[in-house]
């Protein structure tokens, strides 16, 4: 079978399209779960973040409707049914609508506070768009939609794979990082750092200097490893640490997160089954204890 | 198959365009590929908008501080106020709040007023003038700027919160402090002190 019948025929990821969309939905309830105590401060009228400014096209008027204060004053019907679109969309429910409206409610309530969003957030909104044209069915056969959901995939997997080499390429062209100064430097400011790893580094130099190489190091070889199955899960684990450590060290929480929610994008099919499965073991688990107590 | 064949072609061609797209954007500017810049631009803003840098090419250096204070009736002035440093301490408390996105608006009012008052100084029409005179022109620009009305009113809303009255005006500062490398000697410290602005105008 050669590489384009396979392609076009196939739907080579069902299990990991359905991992991947619940993954990302379950994420973006805790991401705008945890932004409902300070809403206001954030999609509100009074919200401090600059309006963007339009430049005539009609479908960036649409996509950046908080501009408009009579639409900004309404925030709350988004908040509502963006929470409601993604609970849909965890049940399955018609996935390529809903899954095209949670992006559109996603990238409006986005385009609100676009003025601090960051690396992390910016991949998400352009996942989200991928994310719509994945194939879940497995009785599906029609050729059309197995093949864009094939496309879709492998671009949502560029998307992650683009960040690594941007990240890790623009860094080759600084003086600092090459100095191997940065991460002394990031350690220093408050913003991205804590006391403890502010006394560290000050005492221990090296171990600055040693972080800045493993950061390069690993952000340039990321764009390779990742599509060779022997490196892949390797450089997963290595990320899950340097995700996890960078998001309590530095405070990049959200950027953290939203990477290893991505990484399930290039889990092989059978490891993503195994979750589905796992998954499932635990639901008909809770459904016997509850009808258990019912008894 | 010949139809399969042809949507296989057709989504690699824009799977290639939307990449390079991609790249464009991230890696050049109008200044050095015009309109292919452009075109970039208009496809990837706002929907696909995204900066991969990620700290790069090089990471902040400085700590920065968003400040304001009153100016008030009888034209004394209260001491400066810095929200910052209290939302950064509750944010590392849990490091899975939004309290961490609140600190970054706060400190985005002085860094993006800075940012424009930068530009203004910069602008080419006025570089034959005198320092002083550059400073005052881009001080007499910068009150214009939605930036700079917006971080007036961040500090009066904060200033009244605070429970200060007989507020005539609000002044607003940016201050940037280079972090210094072991065993370097020089310590940079920039504060920028923005014009006040006063209520009835």
């Amino acid at each position: 079978m050669t590489v384009i019948e396979r392609v076009t025929t196939l739907n080579l990821s069902i299990n990991t399209n359905w991992l991947l969309r619940r993954v990302v939905y379950i994420f973006l309830l805790f991401y705008f779960g945890r932004l409902l105590p300070y809403a206001d401060y954030f999609f509100g009228e009074t919200s401090f973040i600059n309006p963007n400014f339009f430049d005539g096209n009609i479908l960036k008027w649409v996509v950046q409707s908080f501009n408009f204060p009579m639409i900004r004053e309404a925030y709350p019907l988004f908040l509502i049914l963006e929470f409601g679109l993604l609970f849909l969309g965890l049940f399955g429910f018609s996935p390529k609508v809903i899954g095209f409206l949670i992006y559109g409610c996603t990238l409006i309530l986005q385009q609100g506070m676009i003025g601090v969003s960051n690396a992390g957030e910016q991949i998400l909104y352009n996942s989200l768009f991928f994310l719509v044209l994945l194939e879940e069915r497995p009785n599906q056969n029609n050729t059309f939609w197995i093949t864009i959901s094939n496309f879709a995939l492998l671009a949502i997997k560029i998307e992650v794979a683009f960040l690594y080499f941007v990240a890790g390429f623009t860094k080759l062209t600084g003086d600092i990082w090459l100095a191997g100064d940065a991460f002394y430097y990031v350690s220093q400011i408050n913003e991205y750092s804590s006391d403890w790893l502010k006394e560290l580094i000050q005492k221990q130099y090296w171990i600055g200097v040693v972080l800045s190489y493993i950061v390069i190091c690993y952000q340039v070889t990321f764009p390779f490893a990742i599509w060779f199955q022997k490196l892949k899960y390797k450089w997963m684990l290595i990320g899950v640490v340097f995700h996890i450590s960078i998001g309590f060290m530095n405070g990049l929480m959200d950027f953290g997160l939203i990477m290893l929610t991505l990484y399930f994008a290039f889990y092989d099919e059978s490891k993503s089954g195994k979750v589905i499965q796992f998954l499932s073991e635990i639901k008909s688990a809770g459904n016997k204890i509850i009808s258990a107590k019912g008894d | 198959m010949m139809k399969n064949k042809v949507l296989f072609y057709v989504l690699s061609v824009l799977l290639v365009f939307h990449f390079s797209m991609k790249f464009i954007y991230q890696f050049s500017d109008y200044s050095s590929l015009g309109k292919a810049y452009l075109y970039s631009y208009n496809y990837l803003v706002p929907q696909f908008h995204f900066n991969y840098k990620v700290f790069a090419p090089e990471p902040p250096t400085a700590k920065e501080h968003f400040v304001y204070r009153a100016i008030f009736k009888d034209d004394s002035k209260s001491k400066w106020f810095e929200d910052g440093s209290t939302l950064l301490l509750e944010a590392k408390q849990n490091r899975f709040s939004a309290v961490y996105k609140k600190w970054k608006i706060v400190n985005f009012l002085g860094f993006q007023t800075n940012q424009i008052y930068v530009q203004l100084l910069k602008n080419p029409s006025i570089q034959h003038l005198r320092k002083e005179k550059i400073m005052e022109v881009a001080k007499q620009q910068i009150i214009h700027y939605p930036q700079y009305k917006n971080a007036c009113n961040y500090a009066l809303i904060n200033l009244e919160n605070r429970g200060l009255i007989e507020i005539k005006g609000v002044q607003v500062a940016y201050l940037r402090d280079e972090v210094e490398l072991p065993l370097a000697s020089k310590n940079n410290f920039e504060a920028q002190l923005f014009p006040v602005k006063y209520l009835d105008e």
